[in-house]
């Protein structure tokens, strides 16, 4: 290639430097589009756009685009736009990001739309208190959800036991696990080890004490002795082989196909119930959910139904009346409700969740969440923005932190709850 | 010129030790199976059912599943196609802006004098050392602002302002290379700086602008912040976006599908991989090239 | 072109030796070809530096207006910020560590590619392909199946006679160094280089050593490796930087956690942690500022090292 070439080559560039600039510098969505933030899967995606289709086939006149990324990237772009103003008016959220986005008023007050625009007779009485800050309604649950154990019913047939009933408690679980690892020869664990989730598992096991993880006030709501208590219930599990042990529970960690369950090191998977669909495509075992032990005599069952799921209007945008009508379709017109289904958790319109039909594991999903709303472990949900404050990421890190101290053999329990005091202090402190 | 010239003479000599050779086609294939494992492992992958990839880490899937490329091409709603095309468009762009502002800027730092050139090579440095999460913001203000989001300028002009001062330093210190003997002559031969930079270090930083426009091109290709944050809507679309939209931590995640698409999408940077490669190589005596 | 021209013009019409060229500066030229950059710098870049600069003495949330704090973000991070000490020791094992071997990793690839033998783009393509998959979720999953329990390097392991060995990724104490060795794997991008480097060199300086009968060491000490040192330093300069904002092999590794017991917790992690999980983008900022200087030092350092051992065919300029 001589110098002309290359020149020649240069200018060709060029031009095609220009090409995209000016034929696709432009989005094919139109002005004024009403925009839907959403995170999930693509399935999810495309249930998004049949739910579009539906809706605005009875409103000619609006349009919907659809802005959607996975998990992981979603809160990060949904972050710059809001602080730039120019967030979608729709906006998609996870339970812990709610009160995040609500405190720093980005979410509008859907009360104004709460019995005219918005249709809320058909929910649960309690429905509308949780997504309370102050004394705006900043978010509404998509759907239903409640913490569960999945549990392998093959496997644990083949080892000859049977699943628990409902009501049993944190030592009926102990022993379970144990006689279960000890029945299989070892060859899988009773149980996994989720010792470290905070939301799912810890809290749990202190509202039946009585306690909460956090106060009113912002500040803890337990002390070392539970924190103890918790730490070395784990410990005799871990050292009876009851569960798995700490190398093991960190290959195991993370998403649904990296679960023990699907690996095959324990018999069952705890986490938000409605993971049994996602389980499902994973396994050919029959899955089924268990509601988690409760302690003897406690008052409470601390497994209240709460959605992981949230829905909130951006408060700087125009169309918050388009958007109300909108959550309204899919909330209560038989076919919004129909075509989300138990996607987002199990519709809130008690109504609409009694005449839809699901498919197997989402109908097993849906059974289990009204069980747990109805039945005799029901319990009341916590409002979001007691239950995350704003240093709560920092005090979960903190508690993971304690918790694999002592899985590792680092740390004695008491020394860990000691450091997970001062750390967890310290971030509520600096942080309200 | 200079390149044409050099491989011949060391490339004769090896040819004298069959033995010697034999062995360093046995190491040279050895280290390259441990490079292909990864690509082994997500053709595999890509070809097993959702339930086998995580639960069986050998090679060999039980059966062919052909159906995750299927599933995966359509699985947005309009083909991968368009992904790819609009990925190609965006990294020749970008490839192009590197290379024209990137290499004017490394000339100037390289070889013209000019008043605090050793303070402005800092700033240049210093620009590629600021983690970008926090000039995302103000960033996405200023394009915001300027009715930018959700189109590729935000990704393509700032290429064309050489603000990618890696490659700036990448030319640079191949400009540093070239003896400069030849200039000095052109210069009592009256040529002007422009000139010299078209026809002398533009055609002796061959290998280097070769270089730049590879990794330009790869790096635009697997980028997948910047475009998620910019773009919005799905017929813009690159490959890094459509591929993580296959991926949902905590839901229903395509693995099958994801994993054969990725699959596709190393096929074009393979291709630009060697197409790069033989233009570094090309003008090289083929005779040397026998073994 | 236009302006291109008159420069041309303007030099052609000074009459001038060779020495005094070399004194001479030449303002106009150099900011001519300077401009885009200058551009770029003044609207693009330093806008949004100075802006960040501004955040982290401030306490901002993303979703409200900036607070002004002072130097608080700096001093809590320093006192009272256990997170942000562990997170510079990782990035600091995993620059020190990880630079060196990769770059030995990719000079002894490319030296070896450098010769005359069959295969050669395959070869090269093959080497690169690590490179290429950089980033990929698919890696993250590879990774976590080949430093598994009952993943490929434990079979082998035991293979060779090594009894139960653990969890690489899971465990705290080794979670690290399969990072690390992930970066050397990706060793193809200053590899490249180094062809290209090999590349430019000129042939008359062998074909003039081969007369005065220098063998092959000879010839590599004395020619070879002095005429790379400018590419040596440039992928040293380049990968140092780059490896003190490595974010994307430990966060899709340890999904955005830094775990197991923060063994992974990059800096630029903690980092994009405190800005987009937390929303705390002012200490993130601060702590981004912090990062600039520590990358800084070190490239400063290796800069003023450069001239012992760095060989500039422009005299040093």
């Amino acid at each position: 290639m001589d110098r002309r070439d290359f020149l020649r080559l240069g200018l060709a560039s060029l031009g095609m430097m220009t090409l995209p600039m000016t034929a696709c510098a432009r989005s094919s969505t139109p002005e004024g589009a009403v925009r839907v933030a959403q995170f999930g899967s693509a399935g999810r995606m495309r249930i998004f756009r049949d739910l579009f289709s539906a809706f605005t086939a009875r409103h000619p006149e609006v349009v919907l685009a659809l802005e959607s990324a996975s998990n992981s990237a979603y809160v990060d772009k949904l972050a710059t736009q809001v602080s730039s103003g120019n967030a979608p008016t729709v906006l998609g959220l996870q339970y812990s990001s709610l009160p995040t986005f609500a405190r720093q008023n980005a979410l509008a007050d859907l009360r104004q739309f709460v019995g005219n625009a918005l249709d809320t007779s058909a929910f649960p009485p309690d429905y509308l208190s949780i997504g309370v800050d102050g004394d705006r309604l900043t978010g509404l649950s998509y759907g239903d959800n409640a913490f569960g154990i999945v549990y392998d019913e093959d496997r644990l047939a083949a080892a000859g036991k049977t699943p628990l009933e409902p009501g049993y408690s944190w030592d009926d679980f102990l022993a379970f696990s144990v006689d279960l690892t000890r029945a299989v020869g070892g060859d899988f664990w009773g149980t996994e080890d989720r010792s470290a989730s905070f939301d799912s598992m810890f809290k749990i096991w202190l509202l039946q004490q009585g306690k909460t993880t956090f106060t009113d006030d912002g500040t803890l709501g337990f002390d070392e002795a539970d924190l103890i208590g918790w730490l070395d219930y784990w410990q005799l599990m871990r050292d009876e082989g009851g569960t798995t042990p700490a190398p093991v529970t960190a290959e195991a960690s993370g998403s649904f196909e990296r679960s023990a369950l699907i690996r095959g090191f324990a018999p069952n998977y705890i986490t938000y119930s409605n993971a049994i669909v996602s389980m499902q495509r994973l396994t050919t075992s029959r899955l089924r959910i268990l509601p988690l032990p409760v302690h003897g005599g406690a008052q409470r069952s601390g497994q209240s139904v709460r959605g992981s799921n949230w829905v909130g209007l951006f408060a700087l945008a125009d169309e918050l009346g388009v958007a109300a009508d909108f959550l309204n379709f899919v909330f209560n017109d038989p076919e919004g409700a129909t075509i989300l289904g138990a996607e987002l958790g199990a519709p809130p319109n008690r109504e609409l969740r009694a005449i839809l039909t699901y498919p197997p594991p989402q109908q097993h999903f849906i059974d289990y969440i009204d069980f747990m709303s109805q039945g005799p472990l029901r319990d009341a949900p916590v409002p979001l923005s007691i239950d995350i404050p704003p240093a709560f990421n920092d005090v979960n890190a903190a508690f993971e932190t304690a918790v694999e101290e002592v899985r590792f053999g680092r740390r004695s329990s008491s020394e860990a709850a000691d450091w997970f005091f001062r750390t967890a202090d310290r971030a509520l402190e600096t942080l309200q | 010129m200079w390149t044409s010239r050099h491989a011949t003479s060391i490339w004769s000599r090896t040819r004298a030790v069959p033995g010697k050779r034999l062995l360093l086609h046995l190491s040279l294939s050895a280290g390259a199976l441990l490079m292909l494992y990864p690509i082994a492992w997500m053709i595999a992958s890509s070809l097993k059912a959702e339930n086998e990839i995580f639960a069986d880490p050998g090679l060999v899937p039980s059966y062919i599943e052909i159906q995750n490329y299927i599933e995966g091409w359509f699985s947005l709603g309009q083909p991968f196609t368009g992904f790819f095309l609009n990925s190609l468009l965006l990294c020749t762009a970008v490839v192009a802006g590197n290379l024209v502002s990137c290499s004017m800027a490394a000339y100037a730092f390289a070889r013209l004098r000019f008043r605090a050139s050793g303070f402005w090579f800092a700033i240049m440095l210093g620009t590629i050392m600021l983690p970008y999460h926090v000039t995302l913001i103000p960033q996405y203000t200023l394009f915001f602002n300027l009715g930018w989001v959700d189109t590729y300028l935000p990704l393509i002009v700032p290429k064309l302002l050489a603000t990618d001062g890696f490659f700036v330093f990448l030319f640079v210190q191949f400009i540093r290379g070239i003896p400069i003997e030849l200039e000095e002559a052109a210069r009592v031969d009256g040529a002007g700086s422009l000139r010299i930079y078209l026809t002398i270090i533009l055609p002796l930083l061959r290998p280097a602008l070769v270089t730049g426009a590879l990794f330009s091109f790869l790096w635009t290709y697997n980028d997948f912040f910047p475009q998620l944050v910019y773009i919005s809507d799905t017929g813009l679309y690159t490959v890094p976006l459509a591929l993580r939209t296959l991926l949902d931590t905590t839901g229903d995640s395509a693995w099958g599908p994801m994993l054969a698409m990725s699959t596709l999408s190393v096929v074009p940077m393979i291709a630009i991989f060697v197409f790069f490669q033989r233009q570094i190589v090309e003008g090289i005596a083929t005779s040397g090239l026998k073994g | 072109m236009r302006t291109g021209r008159t420069i041309e013009r303007a030099d052609v019409t000074t009459p001038h030796s060779k020495i005094s060229y070399r004194d001479r500066r030449q303002n106009l030229p150099a900011h001519l070809f300077l401009a885009p950059w200058f551009i770029g710098l003044i609207v693009l870049t330093a806008g949004p530096m100075l802006v960040s600069l501004y955040y982290s003495m401030t306490e901002y949330s993303l979703l409200t207006d900036p607070q002004w704090v002072g130097l608080r973000n700096y001093e809590r991070m320093i006192l009272a910020d256990d997170r942000f000490w562990a997170s510079m020791g990782v990035t600091l094992r995993y620059v020190v560590i990880g630079v060196p071997l990769q770059l030995a990793f990719a000079l002894a690839v490319a030296l070896l590619l450098n010769r005359g033998i069959r295969g050669l783009t395959a070869y090269r393509a093959l080497y690169y392909l690590p490179s290429l998959l950089a980033g990929s979720v698919a890696i993250a999953v590879l990774w976590r199946q080949v430093f598994g329990l009952e993943g490929a390097f434990n079979v082998v392991l035991t293979g060779i006679g090594f009894d139960a060995p653990p969890n690489w990724i899971g465990n705290p104490d080794t979670a690290l160094y399969t990072l690390i060795l992930l970066r050397v794997w990706e060793f193809g991008s200053p590899m490249v280089i180094f062809l290209a480097g090999l590349r430019q060199i000129p042939a008359e300086y062998y074909e003039a050593s081969a007369l005065d009968g220098a063998g092959k060491f000879g010839q590599f000490f004395k020619i070879t490796l002095p005429l790379l040192t400018p590419i040596i330093f440039l992928n040293l300069i380049l990968q140092l930087i780059n490896a003190f904002q490595a974010f994307n092999s430990a966060f899709i590794v340890s999904e955005g956690t830094g775990g197991p017991l923060d063994s992974t917790l990059f800096f630029t992690l903690y980092l994009y942690q405190e800005a987009f999980t937390n929303f705390r983008m002012g200490y993130a900022s601060a702590l981004a500022w912090v990062l600039l200087a520590v990358i800084a030092l070190f490239t400063a350092v290796s800069f003023l090292t450069s001239r012992y051992w760095v060989h500039y065919d422009d005299g040093g300029r």
